[in-house]
């Protein structure tokens, strides 16, 4: 969904990343803590709390029109995100009164700005997306900066053959930096460091190697079995095998080779059947469509959006609209926007989005994991709304006879920046339909 | 003979929040909710079912934070003094609603509730709930598994290897004092895995973990049983995926059961509802409002209307719920039977929590389910991933992909612009536990002492849970100041301990605040 980088090698501090932390306050509905201030009564009408009963001194319990008001409907929660913090309260809420004394020790001052070890941490934080950071204090990077000859310090990013993938210029107040690699499944290091005189670049420091992980099934289809019987201890395994692991080999694997041999072992080795290919296209078909959801989109809530057009029969396309509001940016949603007063400013920017090609009749095309309807000349038409949010689009094409693929990946990112208290704003009705056009 | 298994895992996780320092602190709400909704829930369900000779079998992580907390003198002692004042509260209650039909039944409901906590907590476990999961575990139907000592996001740790190990090993010591044995299961913070952690999995003698759909399913080399049956690493611990489709099920706000119109809804709560003068004494002493657990309304649907909770009628569709579930559970084992070679099992994790917190009444859709698979088919049976690989010990040997269960599969939810930061200062404190326990491995009396306490708060500074709180927003102040605060204990200690000037009292200032692992062998980072 919208988790979007906060900083990307081209663009720092820009509109962006503030839209990305405005969309995020957003999503989860922290307006629900809303500081425990007294929060405008909301526009809607509002039920009485409780039954008009009363208390013992006979006084009617009605809602204290200062309290904040919360009221959710449950059904906009995303319970995978907040389930274990769902045991929360406004967050003000934890400040201690200002009666209550302070603890022993409970101030111990600040961290460090930086401890000037030198070390560049570089890690992929998923299949398309590197993140460094260096710990050099502004002294080092001064110091750098002082020995190059263009008084520049840079980031630079290397494929594992030495091939330099990103030049990025770094300030001395710089630590950190997320860099867009999208090379699922290779490996990467980084060096923070200065060009030369002589036109060489000195490094100041070096990250160790990182791969980026795969997306997409392993292309190795032969597979090895082990029996592993669950009485033996790992470490009496190991003790039976000592003499005949290979070097750099694993139990498991060791345990895999030698049961393809005569070798005795202490227990009885199960049959190691294999799958018929059918069963195994016919699994992967059950589970494709999911998985590659779940990593392309990222969330189950968009999983679901996918099954329920699937299971209402319409054409495979991207409800934004319906994504959008699971962000609590809808009108309905008692997230955000149900309080403050209502203001005049009326803003709106609508977005829609065709993807369309070609290819043979009787190819097979595949948007987003789903295998979509041709027109009888080859031809497809999608027209999307498109909100707040990231979307990466697959679309692979494969040839009558199954013999030649291409694929297409397509992103895209909308952000919206919202500053003060915003309720959407009246527009005219949007342009029917989404989903698939013609 | 069943076709196939299913397999529920419930994460029973907290964070450790324990503030000796103040009297009163609104976090520690979190573990008394939980133990009122949750875990209480949870043990009468599992006495019910052993009671009723009910044969099932259910898994469960209970992580070494939430084990210490249970298990501490102070915060039971809390729960209960809070506990009596709910009871209070709920009598107060009765009287307020006599007149009306509906919310009357409620009050009294939630009367008997809470007297019910108070009987299982004091009088029958005497306090010690970690007692009543082990006695469903040494009957044989619950197992037990492990977690990092810490929750602490693992992968984040790779370069340094020792504190992936002291995460694992610590946990492991503490589950062997909590359970009395060695686990057989861990639950990976986060399902969080790279290639490597299941060397220190192995060397703790651990079985088994589990991943997210794709951490199995892009295995290199490719695992022909796709997600339906485990994978041997290649140090030898098992892989077991999360199955999407019964996750969803459960988990999804939108279709999943927990969304269902009569379910009680977690927000109205009076807590916030009534007059301030009459919830004064139930709320926070400094008069902020919280959340009592006392909510009268059903999700009744999406508008601000909210319908009476009517307890008789959600729990009808509970058992509805439960036989829907275990149809498709049927539908989907007999599906996957016919083209796999080992029966299938079906692994279902969820956040113990969503049981009983958020889904009220979760609890007794999982009771309901039990029963009926135990007594309405015969396609499948729930097992314990151990009690698979018992019976089914030859699988495939490859290596699951790099995962979590997080938003997006990867680390992008512990890992952005608003947890960032904490990194650097996690790195350096790890790289600093090695080098102080490298150079004083043969300490005692005070450094032995003071060397404990820095991996205490150097463990408690890597819970994933405070960058899971940065990045979602609520009480971001609070888990800042946690990681701060373990931090800059930890640095202090650091430095007396490198120049030999302990600070008995600073010293024991943090063995009060944090008390967890009082047994801790910080030789593990050596």
């Amino acid at each position: 969904m919208a988790k979007e980088p906060k900083k990307t090698a081209t663009k720092k501090k820009s509109l962006l990343t503030r839209a990305a932390t405005k969309l995020k306050k957003t999503i989860r509905g922290k307006k629900l803590a809303n500081g425990g201030k007294a929060a405008k009564a909301p526009t809607k009408k509002r039920q009485p709390i409780l039954p008009t009963a009363k208390t013992a001194k006979g006084k009617k319990i009605v809602p204290a029109a200062k309290d904040p008001v919360i009221s959710v409907s449950a059904e906009d929660f995303d319970a995978s995100q907040t389930a274990k913090f769902a045991l929360e309260t406004p967050a003000a809420a934890h400040k201690k009164a200002p009666k209550q004394k302070v603890p022993e020790y409970e101030n111990l001052g600040e961290l460090p700005e930086a401890y000037g070890t030198k070390k560049l941490y570089l890690t992929a934080r998923d299949p398309h997306w590197l993140y460094a950071y260096w710990d050099l204090t502004p002294d080092q990077i001064g110091q750098a900066e002082r020995q190059s000859h263009d008084g520049k310090v840079f980031l630079q990013v290397y494929s594992a053959n030495g091939e330099r993938l990103q030049q990025i210029h770094i300030s001395p107040w710089t630590r950190e930096w997320y860099i867009g690699a999208n090379r699922p499944d290779q490996t990467f290091y980084a060096e923070v460091g200065y060009y030369r005189h002589d036109g060489k670049f000195e490094a100041v420091t070096r990250s160790a190697s990182v791969t980026a992980p795969r997306v997409g099934l392993s292309w190795r289809t032969e597979a090895r079995f082990a029996t592993i019987p669950f009485k033996f201890s790992f470490r009496e395994l190991a003790e039976i095998i000592r003499d005949h692991a290979l070097p750099n080999e694993e139990v498991a694997e060791t345990l895999a080779r030698l049961q393809t041999t005569d070798f005795p072992l202490p227990f009885e080795i199960g049959a190691l059947r294999h799958l018929s290919n059918e069963s195994h296209r016919a699994l992967l078909d059950y589970i494709n469509g999911d998985i590659t959801r779940r990593i392309r989109m990222g969330s189950d809530e968009i999983t679901e959006i996918f099954r329920r057009r699937k299971d209402s029969a319409q054409p495979v396309g991207l409800d934004l609209a319906e994504l959008s509001s699971m962000m609590g940016s809808s009108p309905s949603s008692p997230f955000g926007a149900s309080f403050g007063a209502e203001r005049g400013f009326r803003a709106h920017i609508n977005a829609e989005l065709i993807i369309y090609g070609g290819t043979e009749p009787n190819a097979k095309v595949r948007v987003d994991g789903k295998e979509i309807q041709l027109n009888g000349n080859g031809d497809f038409h999608y027209h999307f709304n498109y909100k707040d949010g990231k979307y990466h689009i697959p679309i692979e094409f494969t040839s009558p006879d199954g013999k030649e693929a291409r694929s297409v990946l397509l992103s895209f990112l909308r952000l919206t920046d919202k500053v003060g208290e915003i309720k959407d704003t009246p527009q005219a009705p949007r342009s029917e339909p989404l989903g698939k056009v013609g | 003979m069943p076709k196939g298994y299913l397999a529920l895992v419930l994460h029973a996780h907290l964070p450790f929040v324990r503030h000796p320092e103040y009297d009163e602190f609104l976090e520690e709400d979190w573990l008394y909710e939980a133990i009122t909704e949750t875990y209480i829930p949870l043990i009468n369900m599992m006495d019910g079912l052993l009671h009723d000779g009910v044969d099932f079998r259910l898994t469960m992580s209970m992580t070494p934070p939430l084990c210490s907390m249970l298990r501490d003198p102070l915060l039971q002692e809390r729960y209960l003094a809070n506990l009596d004042k709910l009871i209070e509260l709920s009598v107060k209650e009765i009287k307020r609603t006599e007149n009306d039909a509906h919310f009357r039944e409620v009050a009294w409901f939630y009367h008997h509730r809470l007297n019910n906590c108070r009987e299982v907590f004091a009088d029958k476990y005497h306090r010690d709930l970690v007692s009543a999961f082990r006695k469903f575990q040494d009957a044989g139907k619950l197992e037990i598994i492990t977690c990092g000592a810490t929750h602490g996001f693992l992968p984040l740790m790779a370069e340094y290897p020792e504190a992936i190990r002291a995460q694992i090993m610590i946990a492991r010591d503490h589950y062997r004092e909590c359970f009395g044995r060695d686990p057989r299961g861990i639950w990976l913070p986060e399902c969080a895995y790279v290639p490597g952690i299941e060397k220190f999995l192995r060397e703790a003698e651990i079985r088994w973990f589990i991943v997210d759909t794709h951490g199995v399913m892009f295995a290199d080399h490719r695992p022909r049983n796709g997600v339906y049956a485990p994978i041997f690493t290649p140090s030898g611990p098992a892989a077991f995926a999360r199955d999407l489709e019964s996750s969803r099920q459960v988990w999804s706000s939108k279709e999943g059961y927990p969304g269902d119109v009569y379910y009680r809804d977690f927000y109205r709560d009076i807590g916030y509802d009534l007059d301030f003068e009459y919830i004064k004494p139930y709320i926070q002493s400094n008069g902020w409002r919280k959340f009592t657990g006392l909510k009268y309304h059903r999700i009744t649907g999406k508008s601000d209307w909210k319908e009476p909770y009517l307890p008789q009628v959600a729990k009808q569709r509970t058992a509805e719920h439960a036989g829907h579930f275990m149809f498709n559970r049927e539908k989907q084992i007999e599906h996957l039977a016919a083209h796999l070679t080992v029966p299938p099992v079906v692994l279902s994790p969820y956040d113990a929590e969503l049981y009983g917190h958020w889904w009220f009444e979760g609890p007794d859709f999982l009771n309901d389910l039990l029963r009926k698979v135990a007594y309405d088919q015969d396609v499948f049976k729930t097992i314990t991933p151990a009690e698979y690989l018992e019976k089914h010990p030859t699988q495939q040997v490859t290596t699951p992909s790099a995962s979590s269960w997080g938003a997006e599969g990867y680390w992008n939810v512990w890992l952005d612009g608003s947890n960032a930061w904490i990194y650097p200062h996690l790195h350096v404190a790890a790289q600093r536990m090695t080098e102080l326990a490298r150079q004083f491995r043969d300490c005692y009396g005070l450094t032995d002492r003071a060397m404990k306490q820095a991996a205490r708060e150097l463990l408690l500074a890597q819970s994933s849970d405070w960058a899971f709180i940065m990045k979602t927003g609520t009480m971001v102040p609070y888990a800042v100041k946690r990681t701060k605060d373990h931090l800059l204990r930890f640095n202090r200690l650091y430095e007396q301990i490198k120049s030999n000037r302990i600070d008995e009292p600073f010293l024991a200032n943090c063995e009060w605040r944090d008390n967890i692992f009082p047994n801790i062998n910080w030789r593990y980072y050596i």
